[in-house]
């Protein structure tokens, strides 16, 4: 015989109408509700309301810390920058599952690198590419379609010189390489033009959308620049606001669809009065 | 912009009409919680909700539309500038000091951007003065001069295809291009815009505590720039001054405005004397679609010519 502890009605996600309602019919508990579930007057105070109570009984799932380990090891996969500089100083490339921030004065070349991981995302996987599709959503009117062909066409150069010195590619290796270098790069790369606060939002949820419905492996999003439409926005508390909404929700897209995610902001001097 | 109450199920439709929630624009500017509190709505209901709100508002870009370039009037100065200057690509900025020829180089600008596209032209020219008087002298001499390839077979009115608009304050600049601008483009298509200069606006105007207000005002107007060069396929020249540097060995002048102007450039090009040498040279800092070049120039009665 155990002491179970009752959970009361406070602590479960309902609305505050259907609490109350319960809490003037007399039920303080969660187990109380679960166990008069079948009689007509709980029904009753229930309603439209379609809120399932047995489904609050469910635990979490949990993870030991060793499972969690062997998942990173497995999932280690990064997208390359094509400068091994960068990548050795990040640590093999922007990270797959993470969200990274890419921050610089004015001309310093935050849009090519963006251009370039579009280009670089869609590497066949033999060459150490991911070999999926990018989605730019861009703020600033900085993506031209003539510097990413320019920089697709070195890319090709590149990947073919590399697979010449391989010897075993299989027919598979092949065909992705085919498709790299015959393909429109732009076929790959579905791009978002927003303007205010709420575009980007809304450009967001299509990206959610894509993900849970398309078909396309989509493994690299970029943002450019996150800080243009909050320009517009006054008020700070609101500003605030919107971006934590904004990036819990990207945090939860990126952690469950398993994608990298590039923030581009800009620099600003601190002024101290 | 209002959501299609039909794509939804009809007791959340009813709560959104109830609660005066159907523009897309304000759904989206409100949390999952503060929605959810509002109509009292499932977490499905919620994500339905927003679905439907960014469909309505937003759907992905094609790529393949090109933008235009504009030729400035000079090959060599084109190369360098990757084909000339971008339209529907943010604000182009031309810094210098005074006296290196931006005026020059505008005016040039304003008269071959009225060449049929062909040629690299676009359409008539808003041309906004903040500083002197508009130099119609110059531009008399200027169309007097015109040789081909840029001169157009069928005799344009250059003259009179440039809109000319002298500005002293922000609040004159505002209401130009919040108010009056827009309602030119309705009626007529502008290819080009230039503002010569913008700095002069800001310089004078503000104290050292209006800071704040100085920046609220650079940030609202360079992003109705941009939001006017995506809207109408706009091309923006803004001309800016240069203030002294202290701490830089190389550059001793940099362009006026600071980091907040800098942040609202898309394109950057300086003009810079060396007295020492005799020469002048036209330099593009930084550009998403060309690399860092520079070449010499000189003026002449034909305007800025670029030396190869």
């Amino acid at each position: 015989m155990y002491l179970q502890i009752l959970r009361p009605l406070w602590t479960v996600p309902i609305s505050g109408t259907l609490f109350n309602k319960l809490k003037d019919a007399g039920y303080e508990y969660l187990e109380d509700v679960l166990c008069d579930a079948n009689k007509e007057e709980v029904k009753k105070l229930i309603g439209d309301s379609k809120v399932d109570f047995e489904k609050f009984t469910s635990m979490p799932v949990s993870k030991t810390a060793l499972e969690l380990y062997k998942d990173e090891l497995q999932q280690n996969e990064n997208i390359v920058t094509f400068s091994k500089a960068i990548d050795d100083l990040i640590g093999g490339g922007i990270p797959i599952g993470k969200i990274t921030e890419i921050v610089g004065a004015p001309g310093t070349g935050k849009t090519q690198i963006c251009l370039q991981l579009c280009i670089s995302v869609q590497i066949p996987e033999f060459l150490g590419g991911v070999f999926s599709s990018a989605v730019y959503i861009e703020t600033n009117l900085n993506f031209t379609l003539k510097r990413i062909k320019e920089i697709h066409a070195s890319c090709v150069c590149h990947c073919l010189k590399i697979s010449s010195n391989e010897s075993n590619i299989t027919v598979d290796d092949k065909q992705m390489l085919k498709t790299l270098s015959e393909n429109d790069p732009c076929n790959n790369i579905i791009k978002f033009s927003v303007e205010t606060v709420e575009e980007l939002r809304a450009s967001i949820f299509s990206v959610q959308n894509l993900l849970e419905e398309s078909n396309t492996r989509i493994r690299l999003l970029i943002i450019d620049s996150f800080t243009f439409p909050f320009y517009l926005v006054d008020i700070n508390l609101e500003r605030t606001k919107i971006i934590s909404e904004i990036l819990n929700h990207l945090n939860k897209l990126v952690s469950v669809h398993h994608f990298a995610l590039l923030n581009y902001g800009l620099c600003f001097s601190l002024l101290k009065w | 912009m209002e959501i299609n109450l039909k794509e939804l199920k009809k007791d959340v439709a009813d709560k959104l009409l109830r609660g005066n929630l159907t523009n897309a624009n304000k759904l989206l500017l409100l949390t999952e919680d503060e929605l959810q509190r509002m109509g009292n709505f499932t977490t499905e209901d919620v994500k339905e909700i927003f679905f439907l709100a960014s469909k309505t508002l937003i759907q992905p870009n094609l790529i393949c539309l090109e933008s235009r370039y504009v030729t400035v009037g000079c090959k060599n100065i084109d190369i360098i500038l990757g084909g000339g200057l971008k339209s529907k690509c943010g604000i182009n900025e031309l810094s210098g000091e005074s006296g290196c020829g931006k005026t020059q180089f505008c005016l040039r600008l304003a008269l071959t951007a009225q060449n049929p596209v062909s040629v690299g032209g676009l359409n008539p020219v808003l041309y906004i003065c903040t500083e002197d008087n508009f130099p119609s002298k110059r531009l008399q001499q200027l169309i007097g001069n015109i040789r081909p390839p840029f001169k157009n077979s069928r005799e344009i009115s250059y003259g009179d295809r440039i809109y000319i608009e002298h500005i002293a304050d922000v609040t004159g600049l505002k209401n130009c291009l919040f108010t009056r601008f827009p309602s030119l483009l309705k009626t007529n298509t502008i290819g080009l815009l230039i503002i010569d200069s913008i700095t002069a606006i800001f310089r004078a105007d503000y104290t050292v505590s209006e800071g704040i207000q100085r920046t609220k005002d650079l940030r609202s107007i360079g992003c109705q720039l941009h939001s006017l060069s995506r809207k109408y396929d706009l091309c923006v020249l803004c001309v800016n001054q240069v203030s002294a540097s202290i701490n830089d060995p190389v550059n001793h002048s940099v362009p006026a405005l600071g980091l907040v102007w800098a942040n609202l450039v898309t394109t950057r090009i300086i003009m810079t004397k060396c007295p020492s040498q005799n020469k002048k040279k036209i330099e593009l800092i930084f550009s998403p679609h060309a690399k860092p070049a520079t070449c010499d120039y000189i003026i002449t009665e034909f305007g800025i010519e670029g030396l190869s």
